[in-house]
């Protein structure tokens, strides 16, 4: 099992990451208003538990019956806190999350790890992946701005 | 090296010099939207390139910010996404930082 010497697993509840690993992932989300994207696509409920393993999170389920926790105006409330030299909005917006809703609601590495990258957040997805689950980083779409681009050899052959 | 070719730089780790080369350089041009539209970024993400340029600031250096940034991309990426641009000359800026196996491609892009 390659997961052995993972600092934590998919079931870790973020508020028992340490505060230096969820810095880091911070100042990744603070960069083009990634914490935005992220907090907007949190799950109204969520039997955290359950929906921690890789690829659980239904997220058509949740667009289309569960909804959403945060509206636009509780994100425009974190937006406009103010933040003092060297502290980070993202962190704000954590902070909020991990201690919210009742015991089994709060959210885990795996289900932030699963919203990084229905978000296509993969600077964080793969730090995530990396750093706090010794895991490879999660694969990228075929398609769309996170796919890798393959060289087009048409192009090549019309030489 | 073998590593780099299983394991390319991240964009944004390219030295700040080569990058301001580069992003000149596709300034000049003025591709950063037909770069955008190649990789299918998002309106909101187009946007605000828009808005960045207004404000004075590199188009280009914009796209890396976020293309590079939020989506994590590397320079192997970089590099097929400039050769399937026909940018010869921006492919010659970051030789040095993508495997030597893909040099080839070079020879093979008219600009």
């Amino acid at each position: 099992n390659i997961n052995n010497h993972s600092k934590y697993t998919r079931y870790t509840e973020l508020r028992r990451v340490e505060d230096n690993d969820i810095y880091k992932l911070a100042t990744i989300l603070d960069r083009h208003d990634c914490w935005r994207k992220l907090m907007s696509k949190i799950p109204k409920q969520l039997d955290a538990t359950e929906c921690s393993a890789p690829g659980v999170l239904n997220f058509k389920e949740i667009a289309t019956r569960v909804g959403y926790k945060y509206n636009e105006h509780q994100i425009n409330l974190i937006a406009s806190e103010h933040v003092d030299r060297g502290q980070s909005i993202s962190q704000i917006m954590i902070d909020e999350w991990k201690t919210s809703g009742k015991q089994w609601e709060r959210p885990t590495v795996g289900v932030l790890l699963q919203l990084l990258i229905h978000a296509e957040i993969y600077s964080a997805a793969d730090y995530v992946a990396n750093n706090f689950l010794s895991e490879l980083n999660p694969e990228r779409p075929a398609d769309g701005p996170a796919a890798f681009v393959q060289f087009n050899t048409e192009l090549s052959e019309e030489m | 090296s073998k590593r780099e070719a299983e394991n390319p730089l991240p964009i944004a780790l390219l030295p700040v010099c080569v990058r301001l080369e580069l992003c000149e350089h596709l300034d000049a041009l003025d591709v950063w939207k037909q770069l955008a539209t190649f990789v299918k970024l998002y309106p909101q993400d187009v946007n605000y390139i828009q808005k960045q340029l207004q404000r004075g600031q590199s188009p280009a250096n914009e796209f890396l910010n976020i293309w590079g940034g939020q989506y994590n991309q590397n320079m192997h990426s970089l590099f097929a996404l400039f050769h399937n641009n026909k940018l010869r000359s921006a492919m010659l800026i970051i030789k040095d930082y993508v495997d030597v196996k893909l040099h080839k491609y070079i020879a093979k892009t008219v600009d």
